[in-house]
């Protein structure tokens, strides 16, 4: 673990990302304590409405006279729950889904991934969209829509690495032991396919907050006063361009939390299996 | 043996590679001619430094990591080590120097039909010379293209190609591995050149087609008077094909000989040994040398089999030995002469 | 003959996807929703109203019934009526789909013209500042939520510094219509005002759509061509003394093409769904900024048009891809 941790700051990007990912954790985690007017993110100040960045206020305030540095970190409260309630979900739906293909194959396998094939047939934030506004503007339904967009990838990646690791001889090995298959699956088949897992994880985990703040922009995520950063994006518009630091940090925010992610994702890719190549999605 | 200079000779070569593991000393002073004319086998196991030398001939050797260290290419009187780059990619490879590869399939360009390949070849390194810019030009011209057409398909013929006509079109994927070795052979004569490095060529190849692309090949250069430096593991090969042979260990050469004499009269302890690991002849792989090879990041000293030799002595581990003239044309680099 | 096989097992093969894509969308519009009527008939319906309309749009019938139902309205070309225009959605999405391919080859065009070139850069001189300076690029281009990047860019060169328009698709009466695509009419008209209008219209928009489709054509490129940099056909082409430009322009870049085609077709994808917002920012009239007021005024019936045609041009696109992938490398037809 330790030898794993020395490799990733090696890498100083994925590093960064690694801090990134930490500072958001505990941004998220202690909001209410560090947020300078915590009481801000849905009381009304007429009196202060929109002043530029200061002492005071250093991201300036909203229309509403609010702390913006008080909004945006409780933004990420939001954000954290949202990108893991949705990653969380599509893995627990695409992990499984991917093993069980991958390692039985059958018309029911064969069924299931032409399910996911479906799923990526159209474009993610399409699909998204689509899912969000029947269910709903809400942030529940927001998590919702993004894992059902996000399951596919998790069984599209497990399923390949399971189909390949089932002609490996320890795989097959363990089969002429007489080791039950579920065993087999659980404790051989899915530690050696934990890598895709993560690698994917973290870039999920961008991905998503990206297509969250997409719908949030788009009204059909979470509703005013809820301090979701691409809600506060499409807010600020009306105040262009005097009030630019309204529109500029929730979208900064946005920006250093997914880069954060997306490195952490390229570094541990790189650390955990060198074989695989810079490139994605 | 013959008194005309050699068409090429490499003197005391030295080549490393830089990689993570350590400085790997590849080559360690190999020394070869080759004559006018003439087939020159180049042995020694996988890893010895064959292939190295011939990328080091061509200016192709990958730098970094690779560096060359020391010695001397020469070729037609000029040192090709202090040749730039550009020369040597207009005048020398490709032109006067050709390469048959090893994997056919690899060293074909996938996605583009046979002609392309071919046709640039020839385009760029025209036998008549290259008449500077206007000839390039002239060389895009269809009038050029018709004869250089021409000039391909009988030489197509000549490696006895199937189908010369419709194989213009194909790609590599479509010919079987045999068609593509005659290919190869045809790409590597088509400038006509002086020297023709085939590296390994039929290694892939089962042993009939093996048998009848060798006869092809030492026929058609020798009617050429083109010669050539042959690189394999297989004595078999060599013993069929080659007029002398140079015998590699570890990064050095350790003895030169007329195929005759070498088969006859072995007389480098691995030259011997290599030749005992042939017990019938139908066995023409090479194997059973007892030991291991020695690593080349920190090489042993002095004549590097010293380590595997049964007769080594003391000054083995110390000097490297000078060439020793046993007979015309038959030279060693060992203590016991 | 090879490749016409190849080619009718490639379409045969879009039938079951675009199957798949209709039952998704059916069951996004009928099954997801408690009760896809209220959505049809908005907030302030009597019961009554919802019940005739339920039986009207059939919806009182068993699920496989409406399916087949709604299968056959596709199969007729019939999206369904748009509930805000009461036009065909049909109608309403082709008569605003040149803007959006317009918007969409512009970007596409930035992406491959600038992209490919980058990437080949980065991987012949990779490790060097420049490569490390395209990285960082590159990856900031795959963090920036688009929409934001739209208002930046728009607060930097519309709203301060007033060098380009703040949205809209042109400033002068549009040039005949031939093909839709406003530059290339004006083009072809020679309308100088139009061309010129349009151009800047085009500018902010197309790059933000284009900026995180960039960065993953650079990536994959850089990528596939350091691949190919040390393949043996590589060494073996200057073994035979071809001129490294001849080598690098020509046999290398085919081969390395190869990864990036079947990137460009799925950032099409990519293209389209940013489409959506950058649409939406830019105030550009094609079929995204239709489906973002059909979001806000809940016209469901036009959001499942959208998403439909979404996707069969993504299907569309991915399989022209694959046909090009087929004709850039001979290889993939026996695959």
């Amino acid at each position: 673990m330790s030898a794993f941790l020395k490799q990733l700051y090696a890498d100083r990007l994925a590093f960064a990302g690694l801090l990134i990912v930490l500072a958001l954790g505990l941004s998220a985690l202690l909001a209410p304590a560090l947020a300078p007017y915590p009481e801000d993110v849905y009381d009304i100040h007429p009196a202060q409405r929109l002043q530029p960045p200061s002492r005071q206020h250093p991201f300036g305030t909203n229309h509403m006279g609010a702390d913006l540095l008080s909004r945006v970190l409780f933004g990420a409260r939001i954000t954290v729950v949202i990108a893991t309630v949705a990653v969380g979900s599509a893995l627990l739906v695409g992990v499984p889904i991917g093993l069980v293909a991958g390692f039985y194959p059958g018309w029911a396998s064969e069924l299931l991934m032409r399910l996911a094939d479906v799923f990526l047939s159209l474009p993610q934030a399409v699909l998204a969209i689509a899912i969000a506004q029947t269910l709903g503007p809400s942030i529940p339904n927001v998590i919702l829509a993004l894992s059902i967009t996000y399951w596919p990838w998790f069984a599209r990646v497990v399923f390949a690495e399971v189909r390949s690791l089932k002609n490996e001889v320890f795989v097959e090995a363990t089969q002429a032991l007489g080791v039950s298959p579920w065993r087999t699956l659980l404790l051989h088949v899915l530690p050696n396919v934990a890598t895709p897992i993560i690698v994917r994880s973290s870039i999920g985990m961008g991905y998503t907050i990206l297509t969250a703040a997409m719908l949030g922009f788009l009204g059909l995520g979470a509703q005013p006063p809820t301090p979701e950063w691409g809600r506060e994006i499409a807010e600020a518009r009306q105040y262009l361009p005097e009030a630019w630091w309204y529109a500029t940090f929730p979208g900064l925010a946005i920006f250093v939390t997914v880069m954060g992610f997306n490195l952490l994702g390229d570094g541990l890719r790189d650390v955990l299996d060198p074989r695989l190549r810079r490139g994605r999605p | 043996m013959s008194s005309a200079p050699p068409v090429l000779e490499v003197r005391d070569l030295c080549l490393r590679f830089h990689t993570d593991q350590g400085t790997v000393e590849a080559l360690d002073g190999v020394n070869l001619r080759v004559l006018p004319g003439e087939i020159l086998g180049l042995v020694g196991e996988s890893g010895c430094g064959k292939t190295a030398t011939a990328r080091a001939i061509l200016g192709v050797v990958p730098a970094p990591p690779g560096e060359i260290t020391g010695g001397r290419i020469l070729f037609g009187g000029e040192d090709l080590l202090r040749l730039p780059e550009r020369e040597l990619a207009r005048r020398i490879r490709g032109r006067a120097i050709t390469l048959i590869p090893q994997d056919t399939l690899g060293a074909l360009n996938p996605v583009f039909p046979l002609r392309t390949q071919l046709l640039d070849v020839l385009r760029w390194h025209p036998p008549e010379g290259d008449g500077g810019l206007w000839g390039l030009l002239r060389r895009y011209g269809r009038r050029w293209r018709r004869q250089a057409l021409a000039q391909i398909l009988a030489l197509l013929r000549q490696v006895q190609l199937p189908d010369p006509e419709g194989a213009l079109a194909k790609y590599p994927h479509e010919f079987s591995g045999g068609q593509r070795q005659r290919l190869l052979i045809a790409m590597a004569l088509l400038p006509n050149p002086v020297l023709v490095i085939a590296d390994e060529p039929t290694t892939a190849l089962d042993v009939t087609i093996q048998a009848q692309i060798l006869r092809l090949l030492r026929r058609l250069v020798k009617e050429r008077g083109t010669s050539v430096l042959f690189i394999t593991h297989d004595l078999g090969v060599v013993a069929r094909l080659c007029d002398r042979v140079t015998v590699m260990y570890a990064g050095q050469e350790v003895e030169t000989a007329p195929t005759a004499a070498l088969f006859t009269r072995p007389a480098h302890p691995y030259t011997q040994q290599l030749l005992a690991s042939l017990p019938d002849h139908r066995k023409e792989e090479l194997e059973g040398i007892p030991g291991v090879v020695p690593s080349l990041i920190d090489p042993p000293r002095g004549c590097r089999f010293h380590t595997r030799c049964s007769q080594a002595r003391p000054e083995c581990a110390l000097t490297r030995p000078p060439e020793r003239l046993l007979a015309p044309g038959h030279t060693v680099r060992c203590h016991l002469y | 003959m090879r490749r016409l096989l190849y080619t009718a097992k490639r379409l045969a093969l879009m039938v079951p996807t675009l199957f798949g894509l209709v039952v998704l969308v059916f069951v996004i519009s009928r099954v997801i929703p408690a009760d896809p009527v209220a959505l049809l008939a908005g907030e302030r319906a009597t019961p009554q109203q919802i019940e005739a309309l339920r039986h009207r749009y059939g919806l009182d019938r068993p699920l496989p019934v409406q399916l087949l139902a709604y299968l056959r309205q596709l199969a007729r070309g019939d999206l369904g009526t748009s509930l805000y225009s009461g036009r065909p959605i049909t109608t309403d999405l082709f008569g605003r789909f040149p803007a959006t391919l317009e918007l969409t080859l512009a970007a596409m065009a930035i992406t491959v013209l600038l992209g490919v070139p980058l990437g080949v850069l980065a991987a012949l001189y990779r490790n060097s500042w420049f490569d490390h300076l395209l990285r960082a690029v590159t990856v900031s281009g795959l963090a920036i939520a688009s929409f934001w990047l739209a208002i930046m860019l728009q607060l930097l060169f519309s709203m301060e510094l007033r060098l380009l328009p703040l949205g809209g698709r042109i400033g002068v009466p549009p040039p005949r219509a031939l093909t839709g695509l406003f530059v290339l009419d004006a083009l072809l008209t020679g309308n100088g005002a139009a061309l010129r209008s349009a151009l800047q219209h085009l500018c902010l928009p197309a790059f933000t759509l284009a900026f995180p489709a960039l960065a993953t054509v650079v990536r994959f490129t850089r990528a596939g061509v350091l691949d190919v940099l040390h393949s043996d056909f590589i060494l073996y082409e200057r073994a035979m003394g071809l001129p490294r430009p001849l080598i690098v322009g020509k046999y290398l870049l085919r081969n390395a093409m190869a990864a990036t085609l079947t990137q460009i077709g799925l950032l099409f994808g990519v293209l389209l769904a940013g489409a959506v917002v950058v649409e939406t920012v830019f105030d550009w009239p094609g079929i995204g900024l239709y489906a973002v007021n059909a979001i806000v005024l809940s016209d469901y019936n036009a959001i499942l048009g959208f998403t439909l045609w979404s996707g069969f041009l993504y299907v569309l696109v991915n399989l022209l891809t694959d046909l090009g992938l087929m004709l850039l490398d001979p290889r993939e037809a026996t695959r």
